[in-house]
């Protein structure tokens, strides 16, 4: 594997991984129960009335 | 005039673009009564624009989720959100815009509707394509957290004045069916029409605007293309720069120059235009790389057939074929039952582990029965010896650990065990998409 293969393929793993963690973080700070608040209730402003 | 006609490989993906639909919007229930699905799958994004309020929409679209996280008075970023688009970005970059996003394949059927003088871009193309971050960082990141009310809660300004995703998948259903809602629209819906309307009227003409010149996950997923896993990669030796790549690519892409552009969906329409096969997607890589793992078949079946080895192929492959037609069955039911309107008792660990464990017996049954096909046939150790197959065990491994935290019912630990299962299983698909190529010989195994 060349050097610039091997620096995309780290820098994709990083990505990942930092994802993984935030997704995670996310997750204990309870923004998942925010995003289902919003996503349980027909959201008006997304039809374009509230 | 741009020559086009319809590609087998075009209808492929349509019929994958389909089918993630037709699984992510089934809530038959929702299109029949005009109320939105609200059991906890909700809380779960999906990779591609897909409305929320969609009455189909088993889940949540990213971009409204982080616009709604974003405009709470509880948080300031969205890790949450952030860390999931940073995952599919890393995985599959703007594969997701090609197969996985409903209103790219709105798009994509409306271009292959007839029209005069069809074109690729549209005037001013080099500089409208930076609109997309434009869009994504006033309307969706800038806006919602900024502006704000005197409760200090602001709004998603792109789901609100600019998104015709919403207007198509949740506006317009959702008004037809409630006569309530039919009394309140106003100026903000008609705008959204006329956005929704330009966007399809464009798409006659030129391929995909919409993805092009406005979409911010497109941006997002953009910018993850040049490092995500899936890829596309030049053979220096065997490109002739003919420039073939360029003339299939609707996205106008110099493929052999910027194989991995922020602005490549992915759809692969280069990799089969390419005269001298020069370019390849990391999936292409990888099955030609499990297919060179297989011995040369002629020299396992001059191996004596044994009783015993005709018993285990025997037995392995009924049970495979039982286990597959069985849990096929079953998973389809399973579908049935949920598009039927019986998701809302579902928890969202119960409904994953449902769709989950039906799938996961299948492909096992599947996998089970080909082993014994192999073996009846001399090659089973060459089946046995595959990467791909090895690979089931961490999936095996995965699935059994996804069960064990779903029975404690913690909820931080049944949300990460079901987002890692629902990752899974793109995974498990590949790996059966992997050993399908067993019973095959490599085209260039000579050569080699």
């Amino acid at each position: 594997m060349k050097r610039g293969e091997k620096m995309r393929y780290a820098a994709g793993l990083l990505l990942l991984a930092a994802g993984a963690v935030m997704m995670a973080a996310g997750i204990r700070n309870g923004e998942m129960v925010t995003v289902m608040q919003k996503a349980i209730r027909i959201c008006m402003e997304c039809i374009g009335i509230g | 005039m741009e020559q086009r006609r319809e590609k087998p490989r075009d209808l492929r993906r349509h019929l994958i673009q389909a089918a993630f639909f037709a699984l992510t919007n089934g809530y038959a229930q929702g299109f029949a009564t005009g109320r939105i699905y609200s059991g906890e799958n909700k809380s779960l994004c999906v990779p591609g624009l897909n409305c929320y309020s969609c009455p189909g929409a088993y889940f949540a679209c990213p971009i409204g989720s982080l616009q709604a996280v974003l405009n709470s008075r509880n948080f300031k970023v969205s890790c949450y959100v952030f860390g999931f688009l940073m995952m599919t970005g890393a995985l599959l970059g703007r594969l997701v815009c090609a197969f996985l996003c409903p209103f790219g394949l709105v798009q994509d059927l409306i271009y292959h509707i007839p029209f005069p003088r069809k074109r690729k871009n549209m005037p001013g193309h080099s500089r409208l394509r930076w609109l997309r971050w434009l869009f994504l960082f006033v309307f969706v990141l800038a806006l919602p957290s900024l502006v704000r009310n005197a409760a200090g809660i602001g709004k998603p300004w792109f789901c609100e004045y600019v998104c015709p995703s919403g207007t198509l998948l949740a506006g317009i259903p959702l008004v037809a069916l409630t006569p309530q809602l039919q009394a309140s629209i106003g100026w903000r819906f008609w705008l959204k029409c006329s956005i929704l309307a330009a966007v399809l009227a464009l798409s006659l003409k030129y391929y995909r605007p919409f993805c092009k010149y406005v979409c911010p996950l497109g941006a997002l997923y953009g910018a993850c293309n040049p490092i995500s896993f899936y890829r596309f990669r030049v053979d220096q030796e065997k490109c002739v720069r003919c420039g073939s790549c360029q003339a299939a690519c609707r996205m106008d892409i110099r493929v052999f120059e910027h194989p991995n552009s922020p602005d490549c969906i992915r759809c692969g329409d280069c990799l089969r235009a390419c005269p001298t096969h020069a370019l390849t997607s990391t999936w292409q890589d990888l099955q030609q790389r499990t297919v060179r793992d297989l011995p040369d078949p002629s020299a396992a079946s001059a191996e004596p057939a044994s009783a015993l080895r005709t018993a285990i192929g025997f037995v392995l492959a009924a049970l495979g074929l039982v286990m597959l037609a069985g849990f096929g069955l079953l998973t389809a039911l399973t579908f049935a039952g949920v598009f039927l309107g019986q998701a809302d008792s579902y928890t969202l660990v119960g409904l994953i582990s449902l769709y989950g464990s039906a799938f996961m017996d299948t492909v096992i049954g599947y996998i089970l029965m080909k082993a014994g096909a192999l073996i009846l046939h001399g090659r089973g150790r060459s089946f046995f010896a595959l990467r791909a197959v090895r690979m089931l065990v961490p999936a095996a491994a995965l699935l059994i650990i996804t069960r064990i935290l779903a029975q404690f019912n913690a909820n931080a630990f049944s949300a990460l065990a079901a987002g890692i299962l629902w990752w899974s299983l793109p995974i498990v698909q590949l790996i059966l998409a992997l050993s399908c190529r067993a019973g095959k010989k490599p085209a260039e195994e000579g050569s080699d």
